[in-house]
């Protein structure tokens, strides 16, 4: 140490150091007011260390080790009859000193805090002391060593908040599992129990090497690297530093992690426990037990079998509510917010299939964490979950292809890759016959079990990181298991062509359909909006009226037209 | 052992740049020396390697007849230095400055602080910011004669300076050195000052000496030679540059040449841009 130069720290930084520490006693009576309510006997004082620690050690940093290189006195000192080494001891320490005695004033803040409310020996008290101790020279000895990388000091400080975000929260990570923070985990704030041995070591590792390399770059090179480095940043390093940073961001967060959430639990209905998941159906006024346990058990082999081809990790519960007074083709699927699991409102006669169909899809689009609806993957989704329903039923399967067929529209490779559109225009009915032929023909052309060795690839549950960037597109993996889009289509469209020279009879029978919807305007009356059926003796019309605040178009009112004009009640 | 600083086969590199390349001069005590060369040639890192700022790859330094590997604290107490920039604490006072100086030094004289600030007509309670480059480059002066040290190193210090403000300081070095008996080491590339306060010099061009001398004595060293007709240099003759030749004073006393032949002796200016141009020589034509 050198008195002098101690002396001449005093007198440079003591208003601006004494200015930061007042703030930080204010802060630490606020963190100790609101701790008192959260109890916890040194909440206060951890919260203190979280928060004002790192910011202080920042600001000792800035005016004990930054200022002498950016401004350039340093050169003086050097001229001064003082070692470059005692000098910089002489900062650091005083420093670290600095820091470790604003902990131990929190600290004893703190204990004076918590014996106002209960009785604490001094002895029970040490641990938490020696946690700050440590912590603050860990946060010192960091702050030391992005000082001394001049203007990249901000990047560094930067880099390991980012770090710290990206392990708690892809990680997974428990915060206070992460090197130095383990020092002021629930044990410290209770002051119930030290964290073990390994937390200090690590902790004053972390320390040692930081404090090691800021010694490095003061020293090495006759001092050269640190001036260096103190130069300001150039334009292009500052949009390099935040277009990395942001890029960063960007790509840690490509997708939100599945939460965590505990099964869905069944306590009613027929119950049919498969090897993966548990199935329940309640059974109703013309839906009774048999019919229940009936599908209970086909739903429940449909899922552990799609599991297991699929090599799935997930397990969720099923639970069926048919209901009547719904539509045959309506079917709805509860949002569950705080469980895990497949809950779906059928009609009491709603064929048994669409129900095995859904309960696929959201199987499958769970597993995928939605990945499995994007569109250049969301017609194989529908494809395979309709195919896997019906994989036993060769009347279901025909009559499918009998759906399939009677689409008109063509259907080159640019529909089914846009499949949320193509869908919606060929509505709900033919969009899964249309998806059944395409995944059928799948089959036809490379065989049951490449096309499963296909669908695990493309319905993997996908890591919920950068590491998704790196996956394999959709169109490369039918191109490695020998098919293309184009080809797929084409092989749908023979399909199609084939079911329609099979069911031509069934095909000529169809009654020619046409629908309108218009909008008149009559003084007095206001706007009507009709719809018009020609072919059909009766018909529904769903509605929904549209003002700048609609946002969700489910669950709409329903019109049931006898004849071939309805007026929607506007 | 007459040498206040001796330096042998001196290397500095820098990376893969040798910026000292077996410098070797020697300063004798009592004596200003002038230390003369182009910028980049090796001034400012001979310097720092005396002052212990920056240590030396290769070679040995003596100073006052003490071989080292390094300039030591316990040495730097004896050295006075004036770098080019003054780079002061922008918030101290010249009277705050030497308070913190002087601590470092066990033979800070206070009141002889205090007669420097005087006689340079510093203004003592005035920050250093406020100061101008000239008045800032005196207070560099003053704390680095007020420990009373035997050897005073100058880096530059006037190359920010009017012409003015630079004869008025190299006055006050001369006339403190004589005062005192001290050895100036005046690094520069300012010709003129150098003849002008300097009693010897030494140049030092790519990291290496060239030559050094009294500066009577270099001006009978290095002629120019004018001849008539194309003339090689007999021996005991260098050629330094085109018609720039070396060789002892007592060599150009003694020797013959053709008729029409003009032999001139040279301004230290001439004599440092022979050794220190790296440039083609102009041709007789041209």
């Amino acid at each position: 140490m050198s008195l002098p130069l101690l002396r001449k720290e005093a007198h440079e930084h003591g208003a601006v150091l004494a200015a930061t520490f007042l703030i930080a006693a204010v802060a630490m009576y606020v963190l100790l007011e609101t701790a008192a309510r959260m109890g916890g006997r040194f909440v206060g004082l951890s919260r203190y260390l979280l928060t004002i620690v790192p910011l202080l050690a920042l600001v000792l940093a800035n005016r004990l080790l930054v200022r002498e290189y950016t401004g350039r006195t340093q050169f003086f000192l050097e001229t001064l009859p003082i070692g470059r080494v005692r000098a910089f001891a002489t900062k650091w320490l005083l420093g670290c000193a600095l820091l470790l005695l604003t902990a131990w004033l929190a600290w004893v803040a703190t204990l004076d805090f918590a014996r106002r409310s209960e009785v604490l020996a001094s002895a029970d008290a040490r641990g938490p002391l020696l946690c700050a101790a440590t912590y603050c020279l860990a946060v010192w000895s960091f702050a030391g060593l992005a000082g001394m990388l001049g203007r990249f000091r901000y990047i560094v400080w930067g880099a390991v908040a980012l770090a710290a975000l990206l392990a708690t929260d892809i990680g997974g990570i428990p915060f206070f599992d992460l090197p130095v923070f383990r020092l002021l985990g629930p044990g410290m704030q209770m002051a119930v129990a030290m964290p073990e041995r390994s937390a200090f070591l690590v902790a004053l590792a972390i320390a040692a090497a930081c404090a090691a390399g800021a010694a490095v770059l003061a020293l090495a090179g006759s001092g050269a690297m640190a001036s260096t480095l103190a130069r300001r940043m150039t334009t292009r390093e500052i949009v390099f530093a935040l277009v990395a940073f942001l890029a960063v961001a960007t790509v840690a967060y490509t997708l939100d992690p599945k939460p965590v959430r505990p099964p869905f639990e069944i306590v009613e209905g027929e119950q049919f426990q498969g090897k993966w998941v548990t199935v329940g159906v309640r059974p109703a006024a013309a839906f009774d037990a048999a019919a229940a346990q009936g599908l209970a058990r086909a739903i429940a082999a449909d899922a552990d079998t799609l599991i297991d081809a699929l090599h799935l990790d997930v397990h969720p519960p099923v639970f069926v509510l048919p209901q009547r007074g719904l539509d045959r083709e309506v079917m709805q699927r509860a949002a569950l917010g705080e469980a895990d699991g497949i809950v779906l409102k059928v009609a009491t006669n709603a064929p048994a299939e669409n129900v095995r169909m859904l309960v696929l899809h959201s199987l499958i689009t769970d597993a995928t964490l939605q990945r499995g609806m994007k569109d250049d993957r969301h017609v194989l989704l529908d494809g395979l979950a309709s195919f896997w329903a019906m994989r036993d039923d060769e009347r279901a399967r025909e009559l499918s292809w009998l759906r399939a067929a009677a689409v008109d529209v063509p259907l080159p490779k640019e529909r089914l890759t846009a499949w949320s559109e193509t869908s919606e225009l060929l509505g709900d009915c033919q969009a899964v016959a249309v998806a059944f032929g395409v995944f059928d023909a799948l089959v036809g052309r490379i065989g049951l079990d490449r096309a499963l060795e296909l669908a695990r690839e493309i319905f993997t549950t996908p890591p919920d990181d950068a590491r998704v960037l790196l996956e394999r597109r959709p169109a490369a993996a039918l191109a490695a298991a020998g098919i293309d889009w184009n080809e797929l289509a084409a092989d749908a469209a023979a399909g199609r062509d084939a079911a329609r020279a099979r069911h031509a009879a069934e095909l000529a029978r169809r009654p020619k359909i046409t629908a309108s919807v218009d909008w008149h305007s009559k003084p007095g009356r206001g706007t009507e909006i009709e719809t018009t059926l020609t072919g059909a003796p009766r018909y529904a019309a769903y509605y929904r009226v549209l003002t700048p605040w609609t946002t969700d178009a489910g669950d709409m009112p329903r019109l049931d037209v006898i004849g071939a004009r309805g007026v929607l009640p506007l | 052992m007459d040498d206040a600083i001796r330096l042998t086969d001196l290397e500095v590199r820098y990376g893969r740049v040798r910026a000292l390349d077996g410098l070797s001069l020697a300063v004798p005590r009592g004596e200003i020396y002038g230390f003369l060369g182009r910028n980049g040639a090796g001034k400012t890192t001979t310097l720092r390697v005396l002052m212990g700022i920056v240590r030396a790859d290769g070679g040995t330094i003596e100073l006052f007849g003490k071989p080292m590997k390094r300039v030591s604290v316990a040495t730097k107490r004896g050295i006075g230095y004036v770098s080019q920039e003054q780079n002061f604490y922008p918030w101290m006072t010249p009277r705050q400055l030497g308070r913190f100086v002087a601590a470092f030094y066990p033979s800070w004289d206070d009141a002889e602080y205090a007669r420097l600030l005087r006689v340079l007509d510093v203004p003592p309670d005035r920050r250093t910011v406020q100061l101008s480059g000239g008045t800032r480059t005196k207070v560099g002066l003053a704390l680095a004669l007020a420990p009373r040290p035997p050897l005073l190193l100058l880096d530059e210090p006037t190359s920010g300076l009017d012409p003015v403000a630079r004869r008025e300081f190299d006055d006050r070095v001369v006339a403190m050195a004589a005062e005192r008996g001290i050895t100036v080491f005046l690094s520069s590339h300012h010709v003129d000052e150098v003849e002008g306060v300097a009693t010897r010099v030494g140049i030092i061009q790519a990291g290496r000496a060239s030559i050094e001398g009294r500066v009577d004595d270099l001006r009978k060293r290095v002629r120019r030679v004018l001849a008539a007709a194309p003339l090689e240099p007999p021996p005991g003759f260098a050629r330094v540059r085109a018609d720039v030749w070396q060789a002892d004073g007592a060599a150009w006393e003694a020797a013959s040449w053709p008729e029409g032949t003009t032999v001139q002796t040279l301004p230290l200016e001439e004599i440092f841009l022979a050794f220190a141009r790296t440039d083609a020589p102009a041709t007789a034509a041209a």
